[in-house]
């Protein structure tokens, strides 16, 4: 069943990239920000199953808003997408209480991911 | 509870509606300005003569010598004043109006070719905020958008570029150990190597918002 997935990223290419793989797999995309504060804004007015969260945006980067979304919602299902190395960051989006991190480069792999939530 | 974050900043006036409000304002200056000195005109008497039509007479010592302060309450004093009053108020509105424009416009415009100079040299880092009214936060913001989407789509390939490097250094490898025939395609494949290498170095001379590259990896901050 598809999932309601906001996705957060600052650049238009990158979203429309996620929104088509996302969409081909029947998920439903409920919104898009480009930076940490739109999507606070939109997690709380949509509240989507899962959130695809970039880290490297103007304004609030997607660390710090995956934290205060985690500290809003324990139950929040965010999933970092980012082109920052991957052994490096998955540490840290571990530790928030992220659902996990995929490299932009193996975006596909999101979908697995995303599968099993 | 809710979300803590940042209230949405506020879009100032568009450049049409400063103009607008500028407009109005010079208009309700020129018209106030006019009405007072028409009354001024109205409240001084002149003798009149007729007589194969009408014509005005002056006394040679002008204007003022026309007017009875006692009888009118009025002299020609307050006609200059009126007149100046509204010569001050139309250059007070134009100055301010026109100031308003300059900082609303010329000074973030100098910003955008300033921070344009930058992306033309590569520097994605550039993030522009240049104030201004809400035409200019409309180009600040397209400008951000435009760094971001090259430097995501540029990082994108660099990673793939990354990751293709790794895979012909694995198959080097591989081919290494096999047959002496089999090695030739060891140089084919430095030859991929050394052309992913380049396209990379091409991407490693821009400058990036928030990310640098260390070694073969992207590294935040």
């Amino acid at each position: 069943m598809g999932k309601r997935i906001l996705i957060v990223d600052d650049s238009a290419m990158m979203r429309k990239m996620i929104r088509k793989m996302l969409m081909e797999k029947g998920h439903d995309i409920v919104g898009e920000a480009k930076n940490g504060e739109e999507a606070l804004s939109l997690y709380q007015e949509l509240k989507p199953d899962v959130v695809t969260m970039d880290i490297t945006m103007r304004g609030m980067d997607g660390l710090t808003a995956a934290r205060v979304i985690i500290d809003f919602d324990d139950h929040a299902k965010i999933i970092f997408l980012s082109n920052l190395e991957k052994t490096n960051y998955s540490k840290d989006a571990e530790r928030i209480g992220a659902v996990g991190y995929v490299s932009k480069s193996d975006a596909r792999e999101m979908l697995a991911l995303i599968e099993r939530l | 509870m809710k979300l803590l974050h940042k209230k949405a900043k506020r879009p100032g006036l568009s450049l049409s509606q400063m103009v607008a409000i500028w407009m109005t304002v010079i208009c309700l200056a020129v018209f106030a300005s006019g009405v007072q000195t028409v009354v001024a005109i109205k409240q001084l008497q002149i003798p009149v003569r007729s007589g194969g039509g009408i014509t005005i007479s002056l006394p040679d010592s002008g204007v003022g010598a026309l007017v009875n302060p006692g009888e009118t309450g009025v002299d020609s004093g307050r006609i200059i004043r009126s007149m100046a009053m509204m010569f001050f108020i139309i250059c007070l509105t134009a100055g301010l109006g026109f100031a308003a424009i300059y900082y609303q416009t010329v000074i973030p415009l100098r910003k955008i070719i300033s921070a344009l100079g930058s992306l033309q040299d590569g520097n994605l880092a550039v993030t522009l905020d240049s104030g201004g009214c809400r035409e200019m936060e409309q180009i600040d913001s397209l400008l951000n958008d435009i760094a971001s989407n090259y430097q995501e789509t540029l990082l994108l390939v660099w990673s793939h570029c990354a990751k293709s490097a790794d895979y012909c250094g694995h198959l080097s490898e591989s081919i290494g150990k096999m047959s002496d025939e089999d090695r030739i395609l060891t140089t084919e494949i430095a030859a991929i190597q050394s052309r992913i290498q380049e396209i990379q170095n091409v991407i490693g001379g821009f400058e990036f918002f928030d990310v640098s590259m260390e070694e073969d990896k992207l590294i935040g901050g």
